[in-house]
């Protein structure tokens, strides 16, 4: 796809999943949505959705591709409750792929939840900007003048989205209902994973947003694959950002996946989330 | 037969074990009948040296920290049961607990398979003023007593109220403090009237009250201090406490319902260290210990603490702007946030606004569903002994005190030694380069001239 196409495909896509969600999942606005991630070039979420938005709640409809070809999938509005480790929840509001994890020996019950296959992208931050209500703090540590705003993005660089501060990717997160993924949950999959479901995982040439916190009060912290399949964490200022960092969501079954009926959302020092993915509040249409 | 000069045959051990390990002397225990080491052509010393080596080796084994009981249950093949332990495990995790009590490690690292309980002479562990605090135990089966008052919903009622009782009478000395304090304040502010604010390094310091009620009238007013000391003894009345405990099916809580009224209403209220507060109380800075070893120089939008600590020192600290979460210990506060205290700790402030929470209180669930939940996550495996909860790697607080620890223990991971109800030092400043250092000073300059 030349790389005019490919911003095409991408500006439909974004168009089209800014209305899905504020349309709160609308099924017209959702078949849509499927043929644009089809051109965009992801045919299993274009599958996904449009089985779901035609069965509602379904499991094991389809078989999924290699390497999770084992693992059951669900589609489904919130996470199945009998889902068996490593099965595969489709969530038709983030529109990512969530892995059941579990909790290998040595570590914590918390760690049981879903964590989503491979990093966000792109198209589903620029939704969230597009659509997310907040209100600043008054606190005696105001955050960046360009917080949560758009950043220049090349189309050509990467699907995932990147070079935002960490504070807004907890944001995004947060208004899914989920958690950033931490080190903790990423070590605990790397002890259950095969090294090809890893490698679609947690993908090798980005650094990721830690849930954990940073070396000092207000730093943050990064994680990454390391060559010998262990975990590395980097400590980094509050502010910092790159485009080699990305991030993906997790969620514990000690909290679950957020109701839509808890805004606002407490996002950290700096802002409070007014709406959420699941209760896009209405938005001024001009005419 | 002369008593205890034989190897210690496998069923006397095994009947030692079961009645009770004691320190017992091998010495004591018979000889199986008819058997006569001379007969057997056996020399009675070295019989008596092997039976005391063997005796030892079960006392050792016995002592020396047992596999983790819920190794199975934490494994991928069993997470699924939910948060919920069974009484089984409960037992077998207290006795755990008090078999590790032995053998203290003196510290945690990063991949320490097993739980670990505090080390004493780093940790110490809060005794609250309800009397719920930690006694250590010795190595022992839990036996039916114990588990009668541990885990039976009537032993703990009982051991509520008997830890109520405790904590009636602690309060006596509490609150003598409160009249201490309630004159020191009737004393401070006369002499302010009289010779005028003490004159500090940059400014004149009035007097700061100590007591909790008159802290309480000057925060909130006289209807304000009114209400929460009615909402404060109202919660903890008999009857109203004990349905609220009832409620939560907390059976400790029910106990100790019956004598609230005492405890909550007067001495800890005029003490002026009010857990389960909804509002900022005012402490003093001194009396709080961080969870945390440094900060950096420069936060939010490049504005330097120092910065924040110019303002306070010429506005004092603005309430409309938060105040830091603080966990109650025995002897002070417990801080989850640490840059506006280091910031008013610049500013020349003694007092600072605090909101109390109990080191035992549940977090509420506003907390559990913030972002900021998920940065507590456990670090390492450890024991909270004051709930006798075992948390391993990743798993999250359920209470205050143990949000707390956690936030220690992830200090503990990066800089080895730090204590788990927090270091009584604010945490010092890092310099991310030569720049850093260098605006730091000319910050530091300007603040000092200020």
């Amino acid at each position: 796809m030349k790389v005019n196409d490919r911003a095409g495909a991408l500006i439909d896509l974004c168009a089209k999943y800014v209305a899905y969600l504020s349309a709160g999942g609308d099924g017209e606005r959702g078949l849509a949505l499927n043929i644009a991630l089809e051109n965009y070039g992801l045919p299993l979420h274009a599958k996904s959705l449009s089985t779901y938005l035609e069965m509602g709640d379904c499991v094991g409809v389809f078989a999924l591709p290699a390497p999770w070809n084992a693992s059951t999938c669900y589609l489904a509005k919130k996470p199945p409750q009998n889902a068996q480790p490593l099965d595969v929840w489709f969530d038709p509001f983030e529109l990512s792929f969530m892995i059941r994890s579990v909790n290998p020996p040595g570590f914590g019950r918390a760690t049981i939840g879903w964590i989503s296959i491979g990093p966000v992208y792109y198209w589903q931050y620029h939704a969230f900007q597009q659509l997310v209500r907040f209100k600043k703090r008054d606190t005696y540590f105001p955050c960046m003048p360009d917080f949560l705003a758009s950043r220049p993005f090349g189309v050509d660089e990467s699907d995932y989205v990147t070079d935002i501060y960490h504070a807004e990717a907890s944001a995004y997160a947060l208004w899914h209902g989920k958690w950033l993924t931490s080190s903790l949950r990423a070590e605990a999959l790397v002890s259950t994973l095969t090294d090809v479901q890893l490698n679609q995982v947690i993908l090798r040439d980005l650094s990721f947003w830690d849930a954990s916190p940073g070396e000092k009060e207000g730093d943050c912290s990064t994680f990454g694959l390391m060559s010998d399949f262990t975990i590395g964490r980097y400590s980094l200022n509050e502010w910092d950002r790159s485009k080699s960092i990305g991030f993906f969501t997790a969620i514990s079954d000690k909290i679950g996946l957020l109701s839509e009926e808890v805004v606002p959302r407490d996002s950290g020092e700096y802002i409070e989330l007014l709406n959420c993915s699941r209760k896009v509040l209405p938005v001024r249409v001009s005419a | 037969m002369a008593s205890g000069l034989g190897p210690l045959s496998q069923s006397a051990a095994d009947a030692a074990i079961q009645n009770g390990l004691t320190d017992a002397e091998p010495d004591l225990i018979p000889m199986p009948p008819g058997y006569d080491p001379a007969a057997a052509g056996r020399d009675p010393e070295s019989l008596r040296l092997s039976g005391i080596a063997k005796w030892n080796a079960i006392v050792d084994a016995a002592r020396a920290p047992k596999a983790n009981p819920f190794g199975r249950s934490t494994s991928l093949l069993d997470g699924y049961r939910g948060p919920n332990y069974s009484a089984r495990e409960k037992a077998e995790w207290a006795a755990y607990a008090k078999a590790i009590e032995q053998h203290p490690e003196p510290e945690m690292f990063f991949n320490t398979p097993r739980p670990l309980i505090y080390d004493q002479s780093l940790q110490k562990a809060p005794v609250l003023s309800s009397g719920q605090g930690y006694v250590p135990g010795g190595l022992s089966e839990v036996s039916a007593v114990d588990s009668f008052f541990t885990f039976n919903k009537l032993g703990r009622t009982l051991t509520g109220i008997s830890n109520s009782a405790k904590g009636l009478w602690n309060s006596l000395p509490n609150l003598s403090i409160g009249w201490y304090h309630l004159t020191s304040d009737g004393y401070g502010y006369a002499k302010d009237a009289v010779f005028g604010p003490k004159q500090g390094l940059m400014m004149p310091e009035p007097y700061a009250a100590k007591s909790g009620i008159v802290q309480s009238i000057q925060n909130n007013g006289w209807l304000g201090a009114t209400g929460n000391f009615m909402h404060s003894t109202v919660k903890s009345l008999p009857v109203v406490g004990f349905i609220d405990a009832g409620i939560r099916n907390d059976y400790d809580g029910m106990g100790s319902g019956v004598f609230n009224t005492a405890l909550w209403g007067i001495s800890v209220f005029a003490r002026g260290n009010v857990a389960n507060s909804t509002g900022p109380t005012w402490v003093e800075l001194k009396s709080i210990r961080s969870t945390q070893a440094t900060i950096s120089v420069k936060t939010g939008e490049g504005v330097p603490v120092l910065n924040v600590a110019s303002e306070m020192k010429l506005n004092g600290w603005d309430l409309s702007k938060g105040a830091p979460d603080l966990v109650q210990l025995d002897n002070g506060f417990m801080t989850l946030d640490h840059r506006r205290l280091v910031a008013a700790d610049w500013a020349g402030r003694e007092m600072v606004p605090g909101n109390i929470h109990g080191f035992n209180e549940q977090l509420p669930l506003a907390f559990k569903q913030s972002a900021r939940f998920s940065s507590f996550e456990s670090p390492v495996a450890f024991s909270d002994v004051g709930t006798r909860t075992t948390f391993y790697r990743g798993d999250l607080p359920d209470t205050w005190g143990q949000a707390g620890m956690i936030r220690s223990l992830q200090q503990q991971e990066r800089f080895g030694q730090f204590p788990i109800t927090g270091s009584s030092n604010l945490p010092s400043f890092t310099f991310k380069d030569a720049n850093d250092w260098a605006r730091y000073i000319n910050h530091l300059e300007r603040f000092s001239n200020q």
